[in-house]
């Protein structure tokens, strides 16, 4: 019997051997083939296609397939298709057992960045901004060297708006509009032809307005207002047309109707040119001989990928320039008008990419400038130097965070074992743990690029990952994710398809969004709601309905029966509050208040703050705490819902917090030795803890903060371009 | 590719956008808008020369008809309202359930309908001594051309504080607001394009007339019944679209009753009164139509605001 199984098995050995053989004859031969179409023919299309052929028909020979590749590279390569560069990445990314062809993919794709240095390409850091300095799509001035950005710092800056000269390195005051900090600043900006004027939106504590202001200095002259109309809520500029007539702005209506339009810069009348989806575009910028508009826009309802269109300023036509998978997003256009610029992830990673636009029209297929590029555009100057915004936070104030969990001893807030990861996926990306009413999973936010958020579900029992993709925007600084108690869906604040913020059940299994309150909330000022929390019963939601009116000011909870739809406020306090958070036994709301908001201290106040707890079914609230702070939050309750873990800021700067545990039979709060700094920023602290229901673990989310936002700048990069012509 | 390409300055008004998307293959010129527009008013593309898309489409009441349900020649009744007419330029689907994606494929339909002017392509282009798509392009064209806009809301969204009283600018807040009539009704057409059931359709067990039309949904409590008219399930075949049908512009919504894909419901207070209600509940019934519970004040000024989209119609070159 072992005789006849090892004839058998020295027969099978054997035909595979010779299968094997005769595969690597067959493939050689057709490689043979192919390498006489590309090189001895020229046919470098047809050479593809047999590439193709020995990839599909070969899938299992790694060896084969790596070189075959990287033969197929080489043709697009030769064909001036960005396409090599993907294939030389793949090679790269899939094939690392095969060291020759990763070696040649290597060596290709380096070659790719030599080009962009011997065509004279650079790219420097020009400025890193104030801590305290922010920019919201503005452009650089056309000689290169004034940069506009809104100062938050008070009283310096107050959310006015300041010009960085980049050659002086020193910073100036542009504007004196903001009365009241935090109800009124200024955002976008964008520069005259001739440099000497600004253009630029101020919130006026009701809705967008557009201004004009001189920027020569001293002083800076009265701003101009061009267009104010509180039908259209937000409304900003971004560019300027060459021949000083017209602001491209994009504006909202209180429909949440998205606009892209022109603002007559002598009279400040509106031309709306095209409506579009809610999210309107990344960027505007005039073709330099203003006849032509610029835009990218969504291409579905829900995700982010964008394309790139170019609009006749008389209306008259629209070119799609740039229709690809890939996302595509404008950054500009060349001083000679003749090339439209965007980035583009076609080739796997973001790059900056040409196409041309000759005699008003897109023409041929765009060609990559340069590999690996990063920031929101800032327009291009005269001389063609390309500015950009280079963020480094992954999300709202932090550069990355990720999910921890620990034994956690909430009788004595500590940690009983040091915090381990608990998911090992997007690294950097993952916030806002919620556990399971049973505890067997814990849900998740986390990032897929700069605009996509998806929820994850991790198995406790399985380790398994799952992913919703709900079809809302999720604004990560400040969601919630809570639970039902049934384990059945989940609730999270976030916006809809239709541009409609509000709370959203969201199905555990399917991922699927209903709408379960929506809020008044447009593009500025209208109520929103935030922070869902489930009554125990699962009949009724809770959420924080936030009104940020000039005057009157409020947040209140709101009660919601979620069969009839009735609603009821449980408590409304005036002015600014944080955060509340209800029990795990649904009795008691708390909330930490005082002289900040979410984003910090309330500039010239005393810095005093207090613990209130309130009954759910409403009531007066009873004080657990008071003592003073430059802000604080509710970190979590303990799950017997006996105490609550609050943080007060100590220093605003550095973000150091202390920890309490306050109970709420009104014993002494008790202060922990509990080290929370690593939360990030104030306003990204809330409901970044949360407590098992066993009582006996913790899941928090672990920050970085940010590293202040770039401005970079890339010259030289036209002429590359041409020499390659 | 979808371009503008207007050879032919129409003057667009107040409150629509500048840009209307145009095929490329089909440039506006003031020849075929004129072209378009006899055709339009052409009986010899009717079977018996007695019906013209005028017949239905009647400039008076925004192009659009007082009869709930087209009539055709010989009397013969169609299946739907003819809907008006107005700012189809600006749309990206066409009849009732969507059907056509485009003005040049849709203008071509109603002549070939048997319950409308019933002619083949080939009787209609002898007749009239034209190719059909020349037909086609200019009829296009036409409807291209028939705008509304500059109506008290437009005036009033422009900065014109006076362009509506203050009854109408309550009912715009009920509109945007506890009504959620945006959630179907946005943008500068008050139209999303797309398709919403909202149970005019359904017909309960109790009042199904079997009209041979519908389809039955059996086993659902409380819900069981048929729908008279399959909307865009028609199309797709797919039950999620059942009794789904295309959201019509509000524009000159005052000139344009009856209402609905049927003509059901006859003013606008019924229309009202039914959005109030929920709709009619149905297996597929959109998730934004829940009851609003508006109050009479409610209702009165949310009409008195749909009556501020009345403004000036224009068509052809003029």
């Amino acid at each position: 019997m072992r005789f006849r199984l090892t004839i058998v098995t020295l027969a099978i050995v054997a035909m595979v051997g010779f299968v094997a053989a005769e595969q690597s004859d067959a493939a050689r031969t057709m490689m043979e083939a192919a390498r006489k179409t590309e090189v001895v023919d020229g046919d470098l299309k047809g050479a593809i296609q047999q590439y193709k052929t020995i990839v599909d028909r070969y899938k299992t020979d790694r060896a084969v397939t790596a070189t075959a590749l990287v033969q197929m590279a080489e043709c697009y390569q030769k064909l001036g298709d960005a396409e090599s560069r993907k294939i030389y990445e793949r090679v790269v990314r899939d094939y690392a057992d095969q060291k020759e062809a990763v070696s040649v993919a290597r060596a290709q794709l380096g070659r790719t960045e030599s080009a962009e240095r011997a065509g004279g390409m650079s790219s420097r850091q020009v400025w890193t901004l104030p801590p305290s300095g922010t920019i919201d799509r503005v452009t650089v001035s056309h000689d290169g060297r004034y940069l506009p950005y809104t100062d938050w710092a008070v009283p310096r800056g107050n959310g006015e708006l300041f010009l960085h000269d980049i050659v002086a390195g020193a910073n100036r005051r542009i504007t004196n509009d903001v009365e009241k900090f935090g109800q009124e600043f200024v955002e976008e900006a964008t520069f005259s032809p001739d440099d000497t004027q600004l253009a630029y939106a101020l919130f006026n504590k009701d809705h967008y307005e557009l201004r004009i202001i001189g920027v020569q200095a001293p002083p800076a002259s009265h701003p101009r207002v061009l267009f104010s109309n509180s039908e259209v809520p937000r409304i900003f500029p971004g560019d300027w047309s060459a021949d000083g007539k017209w602001l491209a702005v994009q504006l909202q209506r209180k429909d949440k109707t998205a606009q892209i339009g022109l603002v007559a810069v002598k009279d400040g009348s509106l031309r709306v040119l095209k409506s579009v989806d809610w999210r309107g575009s990344s960027n505007l910028f005039f073709s330099p001989d203003s006849r032509y508009l610029a835009y990218d826009l969504p291409t579905t309802d829900t995700g982010n990928r964008r394309d790139v269109f170019v609009l006749a300023i008389d209306g008259s036509r629209e070119m799609p320039a740039v229709v690809h998978p890939s996302h595509d997003v404008l950054m500009g256009w060349s001083p000679d008008g003749r090339r439209l610029l965007f980035t583009s992830d076609r080739t796997g990673s973001t790059g900056l990419w040409a196409l041309a636009f000759v005699d008003g029209k897109p023409q041929g297929t765009p060609e990559q400038i340069k590999v690996d590029v990063t920031g929101n555009s800032m327009g291009l100057t005269r001389k063609g130097t390309l500015y950009s915004l280079v963020h480094h936070s992954n999300f709202t104030g932090v550069v990355r965070s990720d999910i921890q969990v620990a034994a956690f001893d909430f009788a004595k807030g500590q940690f009983l074992s040091t915090p381990g990861l608990a998911v090992q996926t997007f690294v950097g990306a993952n916030n806002f743990p919620a556990w399971s009413p049973d505890g067997k999973y814990l849900a998740l936010l986390s990032r897929r690029g700069r605009e996509d958020t998806v929820i994850v579900i991790l198995s406790h029992a399985t380790g398994q990952l799952r992913e919703l993709q709900p079809q809302l925007t999720i604004y990560v600084g400040g969601a919630a994710l809570r639970w039902s108690p049934d384990g059945l869906s989940l609730a999270i604040q976030a916006t809809d398809s239709k541009g409609r913020q509000g709370i959203f059940r969201i199905d555990a299994t399917t991922g699927e969004a209903t709408p379960i309150a929506l809020s008044s909330r447009g593009p500025v000022g209208g109520e929103s709601f935030i922070g869902p929390a489930w009554a125990p019963d699962g009949k009724r939601i809770y959420y924080n309905r936030i009104n940020r009116a000039s005057e009157g000011a409020f947040t209140a909870i709101v009660e919601r029966d979620l069969s009839s739809g009735n609603e009821k406020e449980v408590i409304r306090r005036s002015g600014r509050t944080p955060f509340w958070d209800l029990s795990p036994d649904g009795k008691y709301w708390v909330v930490a208040d005082g002289d900040f908001v979410r984003g910090g201290p309330i500039p010239g106040r005393a810095g005093k703050w207090n613990v209130l707890l309130i009954p759910a079914s409403g009531g007066e609230p009873k004080e657990l705490m008071r003592g003073e702070s430059q802000g604080g939050g509710v970190l979590m309750w303990a799950p017997d819902s006996h105490s609550i873990f609050v943080y007060s800021i100590k220093d605003e700067f550095t973000g150091d917090r202390e920890v309490w545990r306050v109970a709420i039979d009104g014993t002494e709060p008790q202060k922990l030795g509990l080290n929370v700094n690593f939360l990030g920023p104030l306003y990204n602290s809330d409901q970044q803890f949360h407590a098992h229901p066993d009582g006996k673990r913790v899941a928090f989310a672990a920050t970085e903060p940010a590293k202040p936002d770039e401005v970079w700048a890339l010259e030289n990069f036209l002429t590359t371009l041409s020499a390659k012509k | 590719m979808v371009l503008l390409l207007l050879l032919v300055a129409l003057v667009i008004p107040l409150g629509l956008d500048l840009y209307m998307p145009v095929p490329e293959a089909n440039p506006m010129t003031a020849e075929k808008i004129e072209l378009g527009r006899r055709l339009f008013n052409d009986r010899r593309l009717s079977r018996d020369e007695s019906t013209s898309c005028v017949t239905c489409h009647d400039p008076e009441r925004a192009f659009s008809t007082d009869r709930p349900i087209a009539v055709g020649l010989l009397g013969r009744v169609g299946r739907r309202n003819a809907p008006a007419l107005i700012n189809r330029g600006y749309g990206r689907a066409f009849f009732w359930d969507a059907r056509s994606s485009s003005l040049e494929d849709q203008v071509l339909k109603p002549i070939q309908d048997p319950n409308e002017m019933d002619l083949t392509l080939a009787e209609a282009t002898s007749r009239v001594g034209l190719d059909s798509t020349t037909m086609s392009q200019a009829l296009a064209s036409y409807v291209r051309s028939i705008l509304s806009g500059n109506s008290p809301s437009d005036r009033f969204i422009n900065g014109d504080r006076a362009a509506l009283s203050m009854e109408q600018q309550a009912g715009l807040q009920i509109f945007r607001g506890k009504g959620n009539c945006t959630a179907c009704h946005v943008g500068p057409n008050f139209s999303d394009e797309k398709l919403h059931n909202t149970g005019v359709a359904w017909r309960p067990h109790a009042e199904a007339g079997g009209s041979g039309l519908g389809a039955g949904v059996s086993g659902l409590q409380a819900g069981a019944g048929l729908f008279a008219d399959l909307g865009r399930a028609a199309v797709t075949g797919l039950d999620a679209d059942r009794g789904a049908f295309k959201t019509p512009t509000l524009r000159e919504v005052a000139s344009t009753a009856p209402y609905m894909h049927d003509g059901s419901v006859p003013t606008l207070d019924a229309v009202v009164e039914f959005y109030s209600g929920g709709g009619r509940s149905n297996p597929n019934l959109d998730p934004e139509i829940h009851p609003l519970h508006l109050t009479a004040t409610e209702t009165q000024t949310l009409i008195a605001f749909l009556q501020s989209l009345s403004g000036a119609i224009r068509e052809g070159v003029r």
